[in-house]
């Protein structure tokens, strides 16, 4: 009795780092716009309120109404390449997808594809002049060619000290004619993010 | 009568100072600890205190584990890569505890980047990355001033250059794979770091001196190391290669000056530095960076503490008493009221350099020799300046916790010896005994955290080989005097006049 007296708390500190190593899942569902920053970093939501930004900036400029003016109707734009200069792990194609996104769906632009999705419809295109009816293939050599380019890049600073970090990410985009290289749109965002991390202490 | 340390309240300790070296602290309350021992320990049986203590001096976590190298090492310096990783994976969880996760995706990720296995390795050194950064938040003190534990009952939190050079090795990785954006990515993350560098321990020991829980001063060493060069080295060449030639030129001046501003670290003669832009007769340029031998170990340094009535005596085994003043600043301290009798130890880990036998490395083209290369970087001395930054943190607090340690052992000890006393002969010797017990265990608790990884190389040489476009047989060969220690093969390569012609070669010899 007097053994389990003695040894009673550190039977009861034992069970305690024990039942503290026992580790739980929890998973919470949340909206897509929710907005939740973890790690400070360039995420989901930084992609989507720049793009939205990008593509709203992009159709209240000036050279839209010229085209439409002079051409009698919408331009037919193509996004290119978004270089990530920062220093984070920027998955650029999820940029560009939001970008594309918001284009197509203010029906203000015409959108084709770019890249590597090009490349896939022209491959089903040939393959389809074998293998389809003669009235159900795509026609070749009746691409809708583009006016114009956007492209961009990502650029970050990061300025740290005593545990607490501040990343400047600045987007620019620019939206270029395809047919004379003149820059008929630019437009820069920037955002500040503050990360504080509880330093080593004494 | 207590054997705790007894002293006039004012009666301060000898402000002991390292005069070379970056440390250290100086007690002015050593009856705080008494008051501290006291407090945490207040009516435990002393039975139980020694047991706890050889308990504790023989578990695992409380001495670094060195056998997953045993093997593993040299297998890695004779290039069976892929086998030493072998190794290293089947030691998780004997000798990679969780506490060791950072260790263990560093020698795994290394290894996977010396094997060649490119994604896995950066997939590991990303894991260890994320582990240092969130191991950034938490004490480096408190919980290994606790009783009876040590720095190996801690997670490890990398040192710094493991921080900074796993970036490298990503860049390298991603290099290899064809992307050098991401490459780029992670070579801008080493200046930051580098710039995080600057007042990370400073503020620290700010912190510390500042505090109401300072028992002494602790003296900061300026930070020396602020501009990498092989960091910018491959920044230089990924900027070239995609044709922004001021970003490469604003490189180029920044390793200039890492001779001029660093020159510790860059003690020997500048090599000759990249091409800021491709020739324009058309020539392709093509860099070679090799690495050889493996980074520093540490190993413990030993310092026993002796007390005679009024003195304190510092010693080390196998060393002379200068040897101890020039790394602990003083060998032995004159303290009024100090009793005899007092024994414990204190262990702190310094780097031990493994360097390189390769003195010499050739490049040959189609059999034929292009170059010799040129050191552009000795990381162990990058390790060891990184390192120092660190240790008057690693020296105050290991004193700290020792003392506390023996404070409450000595109380223990006493106690005992006062309940034996009154058994006669028979008591007095298990009172002896009991005494004895008890130092050797305290003792074995105090153990110097050894951990750091150990597939890191020790030396950076590079080339630059101006050449027509083409395809040619590369080799490159590591020679001690007039032995050849290994010819690497790295087969037909094509460099074209544009882009990124880089070939990594590395034998860690």
């Amino acid at each position: 009795m007097k053994f389990v007296t003695k040894f009673a708390p550190a039977g009861f500190i034992l069970a305690v780092l024990l039942f503290t190593g026992c580790a739980t899942t929890s998973v919470t569902r949340t909206a897509t716009d929710e907005v939740i920053d973890l790690s400070g970093r360039w995420n989901d939501t930084d992609s989507r309120l720049t793009a939205e930004y990008m593509v709203s900036s992009m159709l209240s400029g000036g050279w839209l109404g010229r085209f439409t003016s002079e051409e009698g109707r919408d331009p037919v734009v193509i996004v290119g390449s978004v270089r990530n200069r920062s220093s984070e792990h920027i998955d650029a194609n999820t940029f560009i997808k939001d970008i594309e996104r918001e284009l197509v769906n203010s029906g203000r632009v015409v959108f084709v594809a770019a890249g590597d999705a090009r490349e896939e419809i022209r491959a089903e295109r040939e393959d389809q002049q074998s293998n389809a009816t003669l009235e159900s293939a795509a026609a070749l050599a009746a691409e809708t060619g583009a006016d114009y380019m956007m492209q961009g890049v990502i650029t970050s600073q990061t300025d740290a000290i005593e545990g607490k970090s501040a990343t400047l990410y600045k987007v620019d985009m620019e939206l270029i004619d395809l047919e004379n290289n003149q820059k008929v749109w630019i437009d820069a965002k920037q955002f500040k993010k503050l990360v504080e991390r509880k330093k080593n202490s004494w | 009568m207590s054997r705790n340390l007894q002293r006039n309240e004012d009666c301060l300790l000898n402000k002991p100072r390292i005069q070379n070296g970056p440390i250290i602290t100086h007690f002015s309350r050593v009856n705080v600890f008494t008051a501290i021992g006291a407090a945490v320990f207040p009516g435990i049986n002393v039975f139980a205190v020694i047991a706890a203590a050889l308990i504790l001096a023989s578990c695992a976590s409380m001495k670094t584990s060195q056998n997953q190298y045993e093997e593993s090492v040299p297998m890695a310096r004779e290039g069976a890569y892929a086998s030493a990783a072998g190794i290293i994976r089947e030691s998780k969880g004997e000798d990679y505890k969780e506490k060791d996760r950072v260790l263990y995706y560093l020698d795994l990720g290394m290894l996977q980047h010396w094997a060649g296995n490119y994604e896995r390795s950066n997939e590991l050194l990303s894991k260890a990355e994320l582990a240092i950064e969130e191991l950034y938040t938490k004490s480096i003190s408190k919980g290994a001033a606790s009783w009876g534990l040590n720095d190996n009952a801690l997670d490890y939190s990398g040192e710094d250059y493991e921080d900074i050079y796993l970036n490298v090795f990503k860049a390298l990785n991603y290099i290899a794979m064809g992307d050098e954006e991401s490459a780029h990515v992670e070579i801008r993350r080493v200046q930051i770091k580098l710039d995080i560098l600057e007042d990370k321990y400073k503020d620290l020991i700010d912190d510390y001196n500042s505090s109401s829980e300072a028992e002494g001063e602790l003296v900061y060493r300026e930070n020396q190391f602020h501009n990498d060069v092989l960091a910018r080295y491959l920044s230089l060449l990924l900027y070239r290669a995609e044709g922004s030639y001021d970003d490469a030129r604003i490189d180029s001046e920044a390793m200039n000056e890492a001779w001029s501003t660093q020159a510790h670290i860059y003690n020997f003669e500048k090599p000759d530095l990249p091409a800021l832009k491709p020739p324009e007769n058309g020539s392709a340029l093509v860099n070679i960076v090799s690495f050889s031998g493996l980074s520093p170990v540490k190993l413990a340094d030993t310092i026993y503490i002796n007390t005679t009535p009024g003195m304190v005596w510092l010693t080390m085994t196998g060393q002379s008493d200068d040897y101890v003043t020039d790394n602990v600043g003083f060998n032995f301290l004159v303290i009024p009221g100090v009793n005899g009798g007092f024994h414990y130890k204190i262990q702190f880990p310094r780097l031990e350099s493994r360097r390189s036998e390769a003195d010499r490395i050739v490049v040959k083209f189609d059999g034929r020799e292009v170059a010799e290369l040129d050191l552009l970087e000795k990381m162990e001395v990058v390790a060891r300046e990184t390192f120092l930054l660190k240790r008057p943190l690693t020296v105050g607090k290991t004193i700290i916790r020792a003392t506390l340690k023996n404070i409450a052992k000595e109380a223990g000890k006493d106690a005992v010896q006062k309940e034996l006393n009154d058994q006669g002969l028979a008591g007095l010797f298990a009172g002896l005994l009991v005494g004895v017990a008890a130092d050797v265990a305290v003792d074995a608790t105090e153990n110097a955290d050894l951990r750091i990884s150990q597939f890191f190389p020790s030396y950076a040489k590079t080339a630059e080989i101006s050449v027509l476009p083409g395809t040619y047989h590369v080799e490159v060969e590591y020679w001690n005097g007039q032995s050849l220690m290994e010819r690497i093969d790295h087969g037909e390569r094509t460099f074209s006049a544009d882009g990124l012609n880089l070939i990594e070669s590395y034998m860690l010899r």
